[in-house]
């Protein structure tokens, strides 16, 4: 039996291939949401990865560092090394700053660590780590700074040493790492007339060296849930394990934002449905003098409702591999990170055939109910 | 006696409206050898289309009798309920219009039907072949519907009506979008037709000059119908 569906395909092929790429490009367009969606919850992991600490010990009554400001001092990390099972504890500073890039400003988050120590960067990708204690820096390479760029920050000159990959704050930007010692001076040094104003006010000058947490690796068959009940306890700080603080990122920091992409992703699937729809029902509408005739020299039912399903799901298989392809090609000049999934793009091809069988639905009670006469006295 | 291609008995058809019911057929009774070509005729609003609607098996009657090839198809109701498969297998339809399905090329409208009947591909190929010869497009049967004349339109549409092998053909105003040369070569092909194919044929038309062709005329008039013999 010849199959009537790609025979009128193949008869109006443009036509058929240019609503593929129109409808293909608004699914393109829910893969990117939902990558945005996916970007922001990898970003948000990513630094908790790459420091990958089994605890971060903050302010007290402060969800710090990342979702509250949290400031202690640097030395709680003797205290802390002290306990037992505590394997490595060390200091680590986070602050926003805004650096010139070529004359261009971005933000970026300078992560302060302790050269040799947990929070070291770990996908360096051009040449090496921070050796010096002073003026060095690794930059992400998102920001297109070449190694040997010179960069001002506070007072000082710092040197680009290495660059990263995928090195992204929980907010997206990109990252920068400095020695712990800088990155202190840089958030917490005042300047002198600040300071001499401090003094005359009677505000005493802080020596002691401040942290925004510590992070701390425990030892094997030691209870770290244990550990960070007696950290709270007995050290009178907050601490969190890996998980807690992965949770405290990706719900309460981000979870807004998602929730906003959620829903305009909702929309847009909706949107597409609807227009996904209109086409299948527009294309039945176009050919609705033909089923007629078909329904007028006999053709069965079945027949005809095989047609429009059969150009319903072609349409939506072709738009789903348009939508795949348009947003992969345009994933990478978004200025967020994009994470295309499979696993979405599968979800999405569930949705795509599901609206087209649904969308065709309206198409077909049309063509079931043409009248056949309608090819008479014409 | 050979039973008559159709036998139409007593023949009402009504339309209910709010205010009151339509009469457009009146008790019409007529039936027509196989072979035999008449012509339909009567003024606009006579009740042409709903007759031929009926006859198509398209349009159920009000009551009455139809028997086709002495096997009767309604009686006050379808005897048969699958009416579109009496009409894929029984009926040919031509119309005014060539009606072809433009994204088919000519084979693939002529073969449609006997692919839906079950033939072979064999078999609905070689009648595909044998139509074309017999109407003189052999060499158009890979060409699209939109590449073709108004005339060879016509001719792939009377092929495609004759692709099932059909006991009773019903065309309506073949002609009426040709010039007279080709009205004519139409007529005479159609007329060719039902006597070699022994196909009866009721051919809705308004050219008088064609009267030539015909065996019998068929006139409505009001809802009434009167057949008259025009060649013994």
């Amino acid at each position: 039996m010849i199959n009537l569906a790609t025979k009128d395909i193949s008869h109006s092929l443009g036509k058929f291939i240019v609503t593929s790429i129109g409808v293909g490009m608004l699914l393109g367009i829910v893969l990117i949401m939902l990558g945005v969606y996916r970007g922001m919850i990898v970003d948000a992991k990513s630094l908790i990865n790459n420091v990958n600490a089994d605890l971060w010990i903050v302010q007290e009554d402060t969800i710090g560092p990342f979702a509250e400001s949290s400031k202690l001092f640097e030395d709680i990390k003797y205290q802390i090394r002290g306990i037992a099972g505590v394997k490595e504890a060390t200091g680590m500073t986070f602050q926003t700053l805004q650096i010139d890039t070529n004359g261009k400003i971005e933000r970026v988050t300078a992560v302060g660590y302790e050269i040799g120590k947990l929070g070291c960067p770990q996908n360096i990708v051009q040449g090496r780590g921070i050796l010096k204690p002073n003026y060095e820096m690794i930059v992400d390479k998102k920001l297109g700074i070449k190694l040997g760029t010179e960069i001002a920050l506070g007072r000082n000159l710092y040197t680009v040493v290495g660059i990263t990959k995928g090195s992204v704050s929980n907010s997206g930007e990109p990252l920068v790492f400095l020695s712990l010692s800088d990155a202190q001076e840089l958030q917490f040094l005042s300047s002198n007339n600040t300071t001499r104003n401090d003094r005359l006010r009677g505000v005493g000058t802080l020596n002691a060296p401040i942290v925004n947490t510590i992070v701390a690796t425990i030892l094997p068959n030691y209870d770290i849930d244990m550990i960070s009940k007696n950290i709270k306890r007995w050290k009178h700080k907050n601490s969190f394990t890996n998980d807690e603080q992965t949770v405290i990122l990706t719900k309460n920091v981000i979870e807004k934002s998602s929730k906003q992409i959620g829903m305009f992703t909702v929309i847009l699937i909706i949107v597409s449905s609807v227009i996904i729809s209109l086409i299948i029902y527009t294309m039945t509408i176009g050919k609705i003098k033909e089923i007629a005739i078909l329904k007028l020299i006999g053709m069965p039912n079945f027949e005809i409702v095989k047609m429009i399903v059969q150009q319903s799901l072609l349409l939506g298989f072709f738009a789903f591999i348009a939508g795949n392809i348009f947003a992969n090609v345009i994933s990478g000049k978004f200025p967020k990170n994009v994470v295309l999934l499979w696993s979405d793009s599968f979800l999405l091809f569930l949705v795509v055939i599901l609206v087209s069988v649904v969308g065709s639905l309206f198409g077909i009670y049309k063509a079931v109910n043409a009248n056949p006469a309608q090819a008479i006295g014409e | 006696m050979e039973a008559p291609a159709i036998k139409v008995e007593n023949l009402f058809k009504e339309f209910k409206t709010k205010e009151n019911i339509l009469q457009v057929i009146k008790g019409i009774s007529f039936e027509l050898q196989k072979g035999e070509i008449s012509m339909l005729v009567g003024p606009s609003g006579s009740g042409k289309t709903t007759l031929l609607t009926m006859l198509g098996c398209i349009l159920e009657p009000t009551s009455g009798k139809m028997s086709l090839s002495g096997k009767i198809i309604y009686e006050n109701k379808w005897i048969l309920k699958d009416t579109r498969k009496l009409r894929r297998e029984k009926l040919g339809f031509i119309f005014q219009t060539h009606n072809l399905i433009p994204f088919l090329n000519v084979e693939e409208n002529i073969t449609l039907l006997p692919q839906l009947n079950g033939v072979s591909k064999f078999e609905y190929t070689k009648k595909a072949n044998e139509l074309l010869n017999y109407l003189g497009i052999e060499d158009k049967n890979k060409y699209m519907i939109g590449s073709l004349s108004g005339g060879q339109s016509q001719r792939v549409a009377i092929a495609r009506s004759l692709a099932n092998n059909p006991q009773i053909i019903l065309a309506d105003e073949p002609t009426a979008a040709l010039d007279k040369e080709r009205a004519i070569s139409v007529m005479e092909l159609l007329r060719k037709i039902a006597k070699e194919q022994k196909v009866a044929m009721i051919v809705v038309t308004h050219d008088d000059r064609l009267l030539p062709f015909f065996d019998s005329v068929l006139n409505i008039e009001d809802g009434h119908l009167t057949k008259k013999i025009i060649k013994a």
